[in-house]
């Protein structure tokens, strides 16, 4: 590319990118009002989903597909992150303690200690919500990947990313998966559970879930080791 | 003009936003973040644009950007390991072609 015709885009692009906002403003003021969507049919089959919380209902039950995929993302991103380890130069496992400060100040382990049974106390409490109410395997992973990279920064050593680790970050996808094959030898397809299984299954497959993803959260927290230096 | 509306259209602006950032930015630190940005517009229009004022809001677009944060997450998350592996194996924080611009 030229070097006016690149100053050109590089003017451009700002004034193409208003007009878009000015016509995606204008599309949004006349949506058709008031679309009910699906939330009447989500209601109206809670009670067979195995799940009060519609939100919980949708994820592990009536779209578990897009659920089970998108585990296996967050799988795919950590086995990814495995891939891009420096071969040779490294260091074999992320075995550098990853915080900035100093790492040994008696607030900060007072404080990091309570603050982490804390935080697993709570992602539990919110597994347990998930069926009735906001909550569920999402969000208590989250909370548990945070509370990892918490103790990653004020200076815990990374988890060795042996096999251990790998088996817990796949542990909640195969137990998905083995969920739906189930469910499909059982006759009704894969992830349709039969009927009466679902309440029983998903709060198991939540907290089978919600390990996983605090497990590949956590490795992508301590994400690539620094180059060992010569 | 209902709340959620306002939401949407804050998420369209952020997108916007994010994509000119993506665009214009040569540091990849700073693309990075921006297709954080233009990710985080795309889910408050999704939830903002199915929150009817009253009504109990759509679970589904609530599910989907739920699992989209999370996916947001392990993607930027890999962006910044591969980011890191540019820096340590080149020494730079921008793509070739864009190395001489501000």
């Amino acid at each position: 590319m030229t070097s006016a015709l690149r100053r050109a885009a590089i003017a451009g692009l700002p004034l193409l990118s208003l007009g878009v906002v000015g016509v995606l403003l204008h599309a949004l003021g006349r949506l058709p009002p008031e679309q009910p969507g699906v939330a009447p049919l989500v209601q109206a089959r809670l009670e067979a989903a195995g799940a009060e919380n519609p939100v919980t209902a949708v994820l592990m039950n009536f779209r578990a597909m897009d659920t089970l995929l998108e585990v296996s993302v967050l799988l795919a991103a950590a086995v990814a992150v495995f891939l891009l380890r420096p071969l040779g130069g490294s260091s074999p496992t992320a075995t550098e303690p990853i915080s900035l400060g100093p790492r040994l100040t008696p607030m900060l382990q007072w404080y990091v200690r309570r603050l982490l049974t804390a935080a697993v106390l709570v992602a539990i409490c919110l597994v347990w919500a998930g069926g009735h109410e906001p909550g569920g395997a999402f969000q208590a992973g989250a909370l548990l990947g945070g509370a990892a990279a918490l103790a990653l920064l004020s200076g815990m050593r990374p988890p060795r990313t042996g096999t251990p680790l790998r088996l817990t970050m796949v542990f909640g996808p195969a137990a998905f998966t083995l969920a739906g094959l189930v469910a499909a030898i059982a006759g009704r397809g894969f992830l349709a559970y039969p009927q009466g299984w679902a309440k029983g299954l998903i709060p198991g497959l939540e907290v089978a879930l919600a390990i996983s993803i605090a497990a590949a959260l956590a490795e992508l927290v301590v994400g690539v080791p620094p180059r060992r230096r010569p | 003009m209902t709340p959620g509306l306002l939401y949407a259209g804050a998420g369209i602006v952020l997108y916007a936003a994010g994509v000119v950032g993506l665009f214009l930015r040569p540091n990849l630190l700073r693309k990075i973040i921006a297709a954080n940005v233009a990710g985080s517009g795309v889910f408050l229009f999704l939830v903002g644009g199915n929150a009817p004022a009253g009504a109990p809001p759509d679970p589904v677009p609530q599910a989907m950007v739920l699992t989209g944060i999370v996916i947001t997450v392990a993607v930027i998350a890999y962006a910044l390991s591969l980011l890191r592996r540019i820096i340590d194996e080149s020494g730079r924080d921008t793509l070739a072609e864009d190395a001489g611009e501000p």
